[in-house]
């Protein structure tokens, strides 16, 4: 009985052991924390914005909803029959981010057609006067690259319209022409 | 038998007189012993610093400055580097970094879409991809130990005063690493906006 007795009192004192141990740990592993957050720049990331610029510098963003242009009366020649109507046009990038522009050029008839003149039509691009492309079908004019943009300074496009010498469909000639003029940029 | 009538009447009465100190007043009489002639502890806070451009940092909402910061475009990534600084005079601290983003009213959240990588001074790289930062860290994953920062060795420096730097072993030059992914949500957008945090985490350690 005695034994037992000792043995009990021997678990009692492992047991305070026990707890003033654990205090003893809880105190060796206290600790102090410090937590800063400062912000890196007000905010990061950035705009890359084109846009069409007309003569007295308003700015048309033409995106979603294209602008429009009706050019009723004007009619555009077989190349070498007489003068060209060019269409002239301002595009400008407003974000400090620049980058290649391409223009491309798509039918916009409403009602589409295999016939309609756009397929026949020759384009001849100059930028800022300088000629970029003579007499060439949409699709050279989607090949080209329009670079070195400056902030808010807008680059003049002018681009002359003739229909090809010759023209096998018949239904083409008398057609009115519907142009989509599409200057897409991509940031750099 | 006889041994354990004699021990439980004592281990009563101990825990009597215990208990009676403790909840009557009394005669009290009191020593103290004064191991220091100042308080024990210490009169300076534990705290870490940022130092950016020459200038001490430690106060709420502080924005550091990051170049070209309006310029982060898809593919392209902006740098910062700073100082991460225990302050303390002696006590030393684990240092934790981590950086997180969220977006802005107004811009397209790209917060998803910003890679982190931090890179310590003597070049090894403590998240991210210092080659690649395009293979850097989510907000959700930007996170990395510093170290140990040993105490400043000089007296603590005050929030906007010159930096003074402190031991060796007291900071570290970091270089922070933020990249905007060339992902295909992004090249649908005209533009976006996030704001960067980086949060320091330390625990003083002996």
């Amino acid at each position: 009985m005695s034994i037992g007795v000792r043995g009990r009192n021997r678990a009692r004192a492992l047991l305070a052991t026990g707890l003033l141990a654990a205090a003893f740990v809880a105190v060796t592993f206290g600790a102090y924390v410090d937590v800063y957050q400062v912000r890196i720049g007000t905010q990061v990331g950035g705009a890359y914005d084109i846009a069409l610029m007309d003569d007295n510098g308003n700015i048309y963003q033409a995106n979603p909803a294209p602008l429009g242009y009706n050019h009723a009366g004007t009619y555009v020649p077989q190349v070498g029959q007489w003068a060209e109507p060019v269409i002239s046009i301002k595009v400008v990038t407003l974000s400090e981010v620049t980058g290649p522009i391409r223009l491309t050029i798509t039918d916009n008839n409403p009602a589409p057609s295999n016939s309609d003149p756009i397929y026949y039509t020759l384009f001849t691009v100059s930028v800022d006067g300088v000629l970029v492309a003579d007499h060439v079908d949409m699709h050279q004019v989607q090949m080209l690259e329009f670079n070195d943009w400056t902030p808010n300074q807008p680059k003049q496009f002018d681009i002359a319209l003739s229909l090809q010498t010759y023209i096998a469909d018949p239904q083409v000639l008398g057609r009115a022409l519907f142009l989509a003029l599409i200057f897409s940029g991509e940031s750099q | 038998m006889r041994i354990k009538r004699r021990i439980w009447p004592l281990f009563a009465i101990g825990l009597t007189l215990f208990t009676t100190a403790a909840a009557t007043s009394a005669y009290v009489d009191q020593l103290h012993l004064n191991f220091s002639a100042a308080a024990i502890g210490s009169p300076e806070e534990f705290r870490l610093v940022v130092v950016d451009e020459g200038k001490v940092v430690r106060h709420d909402n502080a924005v550091l400055p990051i170049a070209d910061s309006n310029l982060l475009f898809p593919g392209h990534t902006l740098s910062k580097q700073l100082i991460v600084a225990n302050n303390h005079r002696v006590i030393a601290g684990d240092v934790e970094v981590s950086l997180d983003a969220i977006g802005v009213d107004g811009g397209f959240d790209l917060s998803g879409y910003l890679r982190f990588t931090v890179i310590d001074q003597d070049g090894t790289v403590l998240m991210g991809d210092k080659d690649h930062p395009e293979n850097g860290e989510s907000r959700w994953d930007a996170k990395a130990s510093l170290g140990k920062l040993l105490g400043r060795a000089k007296p603590s420096l005050q929030d906007g005063a010159d930096w003074v730097p402190g031991s060796a072993s007291s900071y570290r030059e970091i270089t922070i690493l933020i990249h905007l992914l060339n992902h295909a949500a992004l090249q649908q957008q005209h533009s976006g906006l996030a704001r960067v945090l980086l949060r320091l985490e330390a625990t003083t350690v002996s």
